[in-house]
C-alpha cells in the first residue's frame, strides 16, 4: 500500500540538549494535529531524515519525540491514512528544520483528505447500481489549468457510492455511461436504452456542470437523478478494413464520453456502437492492437459525428497511420528525452533513439503541439520544421498529413539566468515571443538557482511564495504581477534579483 | 425519454396464421421476497434451445407482460430487472422451467419472481479501533451444488475503503466464510521493512479456518460484522538463487480451500551468472505455510514451517506421477477429452485413452471429466487412496488410474411427467437415484418444464428410483440420509424400462 505523504507545517523550532563525550544531542519534540480541527492525530508515522532515517510514532496526544540527535539541518515527516499534502512543494520548502539547543516543540499540520458520497437513482427513484462516477479536479498541467481525471467510484446495488482520499480543490462528478440492461448488445433493442453519462447536477458537457468546492477533510453528499432515454446505434466500417479497432466517442474537443470495443455486427460484418446518445460528439478510431507503442504503425481516423434519435448505419471511416515525425539534429545528438511535444490537452510525446541512431516522435495525434528541447544540457539555436519556427510557434499536425521532419540546430553557447529571489520561492520563467514558450516552473531557494541551456531572446520572471494552481501558461493569469524582463544574448549569463510576490491560498 | 411500458409484439408472425397456434404468453413480475410487481422489467421469450429469434416486452408499473400470437412450443422466459442480469424463468443451479404452450397448459397467468439477493457488509478494525484500509476481503460461499454440498472461494477482489468498510451484494442464499488479508499501514514506512503484519484473520477474529464463524445468508438478507486485526511481528524468508515472485504461499481456509497470501518479495541483486540473488519473501508472520514452487501456482506444495530467516526449500519434495487410461465400452467419442485433478493438473487424454502428471505434488485431489458425450462408470487407482474422484496421492508414489465410460449412445434416456393429482407440475426437481447409493455418478437430474414434462438422459442401464420434489431447490440430494425421506413415495424401474409411455412421477413436498 502506497503511503501517502502529508503537508508538515512548522510554527517553531525547538530542542532539549544533552550530550555526549564530545558531541552535544539533542532532542526533537512535537505534536501532529489535524490542520483544521486542531485535534491531535494519534498514531501517526513520523520520520527524521538527518544523517540516517529516524522513525517513530505519534502517542495518543498525537505527541512525538526523537531522542539523541547530533545538530545539523534535518527533515521531518508525517504520514497518516485520510491525511495528504495540500501541495508537495510546500511540504518540502517546510520540513527543514535546524536541530540545535534552544528548540521549541514542533507543530506538525496534516491536512484531512475529503470526500463525497451520495446515491444515482433513476426516474422512479429505484438505485442504479455499477454507474461509474468520476471526478475530475481543476489542475494546473503544463502551465494550464485542466480538469484532471482523478478518482472512480462504482455504484453499489443501493446505488450509492464514495469517492474517498480527495485533495481539497475544485471538482467535477460525471456519471459514466450505462445500460439498463444486461443483454447482447449488437442488435437488441434493449440495449438501446441506456442512461447517458451527466455531469453533476444534470448537465451533458463540462461547460453546464456545477463545479464543487472540496474543503479539507470535507464530507459531502453529492446525489445523481438520471433519466434514461433511447439511444441511436450507429454503426461503422474503416477504409481500408481493420480487424480489432477501438473506438471513442468523444465531445468536439475529443474528452471521451465512452472508449469501447465496439462489437462486430454477426450480418453486416460492420462496427457496431450499440447506444449512443443524442449529441454533437467526435468518432476517433483506432487500432488497439497496435498499442500506440514505438515502431508500430498506428492507423487512426476521426469523423464528426452528429447524433440524434435515428440510428446511423454504416458510416465510412478513412484510417490513415498516425504520422511519425524524425527528429534532425546537426552537430552533437540532442539526448533522447530532451525533445518533447506537448499539447494543451496533456498529450506528451518523448522522442525515442532507433537502433540505427535516428530520433523518432511516433505516432503523434492530430493536434498542436509546443515543442520542449533545449533545457538542461542543451539549447538550441533554431528549432524548426518546413517554415515553421518551432521556438515561437506550434507544430500543427493534421489527421493523414506526413509532417516534415524537425530540424534541430544547436546552439553554440547556451545563455543562463541566475535567479535571486528574495525568499524560498516558486520562480516562473516564460519567453516573450511567444509568450507561452519556454515555460519553466522551479523551486528556488534564497540561496538561488541557475538555469541553463537557455537560448537568445527576452525572458519575464516571476517569483510567487506559492503558485499552486497558478495557470502560468496562461499569459492572462501572470498579468498584475511583479516580473523581471532580461534579454539574453548566446552564451550570456544574467543574474535576475526577485521580489517575491504574495498570493492568497487558492 | 421514458420507455414504453409495455409492448404488445406479434411473435414468429410470417406463416403463424392459423387460430390454433394463436396463443399468449402472458403473467406479472414480481419481486420474490415483498411479492410486490416489478416496473420496467425486461423480458424475453424465444423458442427452447435456440439463441437467437428473442422477443422482448417490458413491464408496466403493475409488472405485467405479454407475448401475443405465440405458436405451439416450448419456450425460454427470462426476465431482468433495470441493471440487473437475465435470469430463466425459476433458474437455479443450471436449471430452469420452459413454458410450454400447447393449447392445453395455462400460459396466460405466469407469476415471474425475481430473487432480491443478499450481501454481507462490514468493518475492519485494528486492535486500536482504527479503521484498516485496503484490506483483501476474501470470501468463501458453502452451499449446495450439483446436490452436494461444496465450499468454494469467490472471486470478486472485495476490498475496504478509507473507513475500513466493504460491502459485497449479489449473494445467494448459504453460509458463508470471510478471510481478511491487511498489511498494517505504517509497516512499509518503518526502517528496514515490513516487521509488522497481520495474519490472516477470518471472522469470528481466529486466524484458524476450522474456527472461522459462519455467517448464513437467507434469500435477501444481509450481515453486517466487524472484523478486528491484530499485528504479529513479520518474518524474512530467503529465496533460493534464482527464484522470483512466482512463489506461491497457501493457507488452508474453510471447507478445504485454500487461500494465497499477498506476500511480498523484496531486495535482490544480480548473481555472478545474471540470476537474482538474495531475495526475501515479506508480509507473512511465522507459521505453517503450504509452498508451491515456480512454474506450480496453483498446484499442491510442501508444507513447510516459516520462521523468520528461514530458507526456502528450493525444490518441492516426493512428487509423484499419476498416469492413466480412459477405456470405452463402445465407439469412444470424437471430441477431445480433458481431466483435472485439481488444484492444479490439467492434461488433454490421447486419441489412445492414456494421460500422465509427471509431477504431482502429494495431497488430495479431485479427478474431473467433463462428460459430454458419454459416462463414466468406474475409477479405479493403484498407488494412491481413492474415495469418490477424491484421490490421496502419497509423496514418491507411480499412481495409475484406470477410468472406463460407456459413450451416449450405449446409453439410456427417460421421459415422464411430473404430476400432482391430476395436474401437471412444473419446476419440481426430478431426480433418477441408483438403488446402489454408492454410484452417485449414475445420478440424473432434471426441472420439469411448464406441461411437468422431464427428460433425463445418459443413464447407465440398471436399478433406479424416480423421485420428483416441489421446490427442490438447494437439496443436498447426493447425500442418502437426505433422499431417505423421499424414496417411500418414489417410482422405482429398471432401466431401460419396458414400456415407452411416459413415466408419471408423483411430486412430494419438501421434507
Amino acid at each position: 500500500m502506497p503511503l501517502q505523504r502529508l503537508t508538515l507545517f512548522f510554527a517553531c523550532i525547538c530542542s532539549l540538549f544533552a550530550q555526549t563525550g564530545n558531541q552535544p544531542l539533542f532532542n526533537v519534540t512535537g505534536t501532529v494535529v489535524n490542520s483544521v480541527s486542531g485535534a491531535p492525530i494519534r498514531g501517526a508515522l513520523v520520520r527524521l531524515s538527518s544523517t540516517e532515517l529516524h522513525t517513530t510514532t505519534a502517542d495518543s496526544s498525537g505527541h512525538f519525540e526523537f531522542a539523541g540527535l547530533p545538530s545539523g539541518v534535518a527533515y521531518v515527516s508525517a504520514v497518516r491514512p485520510g491525511f495528504d499534502s495540500r501541495d508537495r512543494r510546500q511540504e518540502q520548502k517546510q520540513s527543514q528544520i535546524k536541530i540545535g539547543p534552544a528548540m521549541d516543540p514542533l507543530l506538525v499540520k496534516l491536512n484531512p483528505l475529503a470526500k463525497i458520497s451520495g446515491r444515482v437513482v433513476d426516474e422512479d427513484g429505484e438505485p442504479i447500481e455499477a454507474v461509474n462516477v468520476q471526478s475530475f479536479r481543476e489542475q494546473i498541467f503544463n502551465g494550464y489549468m485542466q480538469w484532471r481525471p482523478g478518482n472512480i467510484a462504482e455504484t453499489d446495488e443501493a446505488g450509492f457510492f464514495t469517492l474517498e482520499d480527495l485533495a481539497a480543490g475544485s471538482y467535477q462528478l460525471r456519471t459514466g455511461q450505462k445500460r439498463l440492461y444486461t443483454v447482447p448488445p449488437t442488435r437488441s433493442e434493449a440495449a438501446r436504452y441506456i442512461y447517458p453519462p451527466v455531469f453533476y447536477p444534470n448537465a451533458a458537457n463540462r461547460d453546464a456542470a456545477q463545479p464543487i468546492a472540496v474543503s479539507p477533510g470535507a464530507d459531502l453528499k453529492i446525489d445523481f437523478a438520471l433519466h434514461s432515454i433511447r439511444a441511436a446505434r450507429v454503426s461503422f466500417v474503416t477504409v481500408p478494413p481493420y480487424e480489432h479497432v477501438r473506438a471513442i466517442i468523444g465531445d468536439e474537443e475529443g474528452a471521451p464520453l465512452a472508449d469501447q470495443l465496439p462489437l462486430t455486427d454477426p450480418v453486416t460484418g460492420a462496427y457496431v456502437l450499440a447506444a449512443v446518445p443524442p449529441g454533437n460528439w467526435k468518432l476517433i478510431v483506432h487500432d488497439r492492437l497496435s498499442g500506440r507503442s514505438n515502431h508500430q504503425e498506428t492507423p487512426w481516423g476521426e469523423l464528426p459525428l452528429e447524433v440524434g434519435h435515428a440510428d446511423i448505419e454504416n458510416l465510412q471511416v478513412p484510417m490513415a497511420k498516425l504520422p511519425d515525425i524524425q527528429v534532425l539534429t546537426t552537430g552533437p545528438p540532442a539526448g533522447s528525452n530532451n525533445i518533447q511535444l506537448i499539447s494543451a490537452k496533456g498529450r506528451i510525446y518523448a522522442a525515442t533513439p532507433t537502433p540505427n541512431g535516428e530520433m523518432w516522435l511516433h505516432g503523434v495525434e492530430p493536434g498542436s503541439y509546443r515543442v520542449n528541447a533545449g533545457f538542461g544540457f542543451y539549447c538550441f539555436a533554431s528549432i524548426t520544421s518546413e517554415s515553421s519556427d518551432l521556438l515561437r510557434e506550434e507544430l500543427l499536425v493534421t489527421p493523414g498529413s506526413n509532417p516534415a521532419p524537425i530540424q534541430l540546430v544547436p546552439g553554440d553557447n547556451c545563455a543562463s539566468l541566475k535567479l535571486l529571489p528574495s525568499a524560498n520561492s516558486d520562480v516562473i520563467v516564460t519567453s516573450t515571443n511567444p509568450p507561452g514558450f519556454a515555460l519553466q516552473l522551479l523551486q528556488v531557494s534564497e540561496s538561488g538557482y541557475t538555469v541553463t541551456g537557455l537560448h537568445e531572446g527576452e525572458y519575464h520572471v516571476y517569483a510567487f511564495d506559492d503558485a499552486t494552481a497558478l495557470e502560468y501558461a496562461n499569459p492572462a493569469a501572470l498579468r498584475g504581477f511583479k516580473s523581471q524582463t532580461v534579454q539574453l544574448e548566446t552564451g550570456q549569463t544574467a543574474t535576475v534579483q526577485l521580489e517575491v510576490n504574495h498570493r492568497p491560498a487558492p | 425519454m421514458r420507455i414504453a411500458l409495455l409492448l404488445l409484439v406479434a411473435l414468429f408472425a410470417s406463416g403463424q396464421t392459423a387460430p390454433s397456434d394463436d396463443y399468449q404468453i402472458s403473467g406479472v413480475v414480481i419481486d420474490n421476497l415483498s411479492k410486490r410487481p416489478l416496473n420496467r422489467v425486461l423480458v424475453q421469450l424465444a423458442k427452447a434451445g435456440k439463441n437467437t429469434g428473442e422477443v422482448t416486452v417490458f413491464t408496466g408499473p403493475a409488472g405485467l407482460f405479454r407475448f401475443t400470437h405465440v405458436p405451439r412450443g416450448r419456450y425460454r422466459l427470462l426476465a431482468a430487472k433495470r441493471g440487473g442480469m437475465l435470469e430463466a424463468f425459476q433458474a437455479y443451479d443450471g436449471y430452469s422451467t420452459a413454458i410450454v404452450v400447447d393449447g392445453v397448459q395455462k400460459t396466460d397467468s405466469l407469476v415471474f419472481p425475481i430473487r432480491t439477493p443478499a450481501s454481507i457488509s462490514g468493518t475492519v478494525i485494528d486492535e486500536n479501533g482504527d479503521p484498516v484500509r485496503n484490506a483483501s476481503i476474501d470470501l468463501f460461499e458453502e452451499s449446495v451444488v450439483r446436490g452436494e454440498i461444496e465450499t468454494r472461494m469467490r472471486a470478486g477482489g472485495f476490498s475496504t475503503n478509507s473507513s475500513g468498510q466493504f460491502h459485497v451484494g449479489h449473494l445467494e442464499p448459504g453460509r458463508y466464510y470471510l478471510a481478511v488479508q491487511a498489511t498494517p499501514w505504517f509497516s512499509e514506512g518503518m526502517n528496514s521493512g515490513n516487521e509488522v503484519v497481520y495474519p490472516i484473520t477470518f471472522y469470528g477474529d481466529t486466524t484458524d479456518a476450522k474456527s472461522a464463524h459462519a455467517i448464513p445468508l437467507a434469500e435477501g438478507g444481509s450481515a453486517n460484522i466487524q472484523i478486528t486485526l491484530h499485528t504479529a511481528p513479520g518474518i524474512r524468508v530467503k529465496l533460493p538463487p534464482g527464484e522470483m515472485a512466482e512463489i506461491g504461499i497457501y493457507l488452508p481456509g474453510p471447507g478445504g480451500t485454500r487461500i494465497p497470501l499477498n506476500t511480498s518479495v523484496t531486495g535482490g541483486q544480480a548473481g555472478s551468472n545474471g540470476e537474482f540473488i538474495n531475495l526475501e519473501l515479506t508480509n507473512l508472520p511465522a507459521g505453517r505455510y503450504e509452498v508451491t514452487n515456480r512454474g506450480e501456482f496453483g498446484t499442491h506444495g510442501q508444507i513447510v514451517d516459516l520462521q523468520n530467516g528461514s530458507t526456502l526449500p528450493p525444490e518441492n519434495n516426493g512428487y509423484a506421477t499419476i498416469s492413466g487410461k480412459l477405456s470405452f465400452d463402445g465407439p469412444q467419442p470424437k471430441s477431445a477429452i480433458m481431466i483435472a485433478l485439481n488444484p492444479g493438473l490439467n492434461a488433454k487424454i490421447a486419441a489412445d485413452g492414456t494421460f500422465k502428471f509427471d509431477k504431482a505434488a502429494p495431497g488430495k485431489y479431485t479427478l474431473t471429466i467433463r462428460e459430454s458425450a458419454f459416462l463414466i462408470t468406474a475409477v479405479e487407482a493403484q498407488g494412491a487412496h481413492l474415495v469418490n474422484d477424491s484421490l490421496d496421492v502419497p509423496a514418491d508414489a507411480a499412481v495409475e488410474l484406470t477410468i472406463r465410460a460407456v459413450a451416449a449412445e450405449s446409453l439410456a434416456s427417460v421421459e415422464g411427467i411430473a404430476m400432482q393429482g391430476k395436474g401437471a407440475v412444473g419446476g419440481a426437481l426430478v431426480l433418477l437415484l441408483p438403488k446402489d447409493a454408492a454410484k452417485k455418478r449414475f445420478i440424473r437430474r432434471d426441472q420439469s418444464d411448464s406441461d411437468g414434462s422431464f427428460h433425463l438422459t445418459n443413464i447407465m442401464p440398471g436399478e433406479y428410483t424416480l423421485v420428483a420434489i416441489d421446490d427442490g431447490r438447494d437439496l443436498a440430494y447426493k447425500t442418502e440420509s437426505v433422499m431417505k425421506p423421499y424414496l417411500p413415495g418414489a417410482v422405482s424401474l429398471k432401466i431401460p424400462p419396458e414400456k415407452s409411455a411416459p413415466l408419471l412421477v408423483a411430486v412430494q413436498g419438501r421434507k
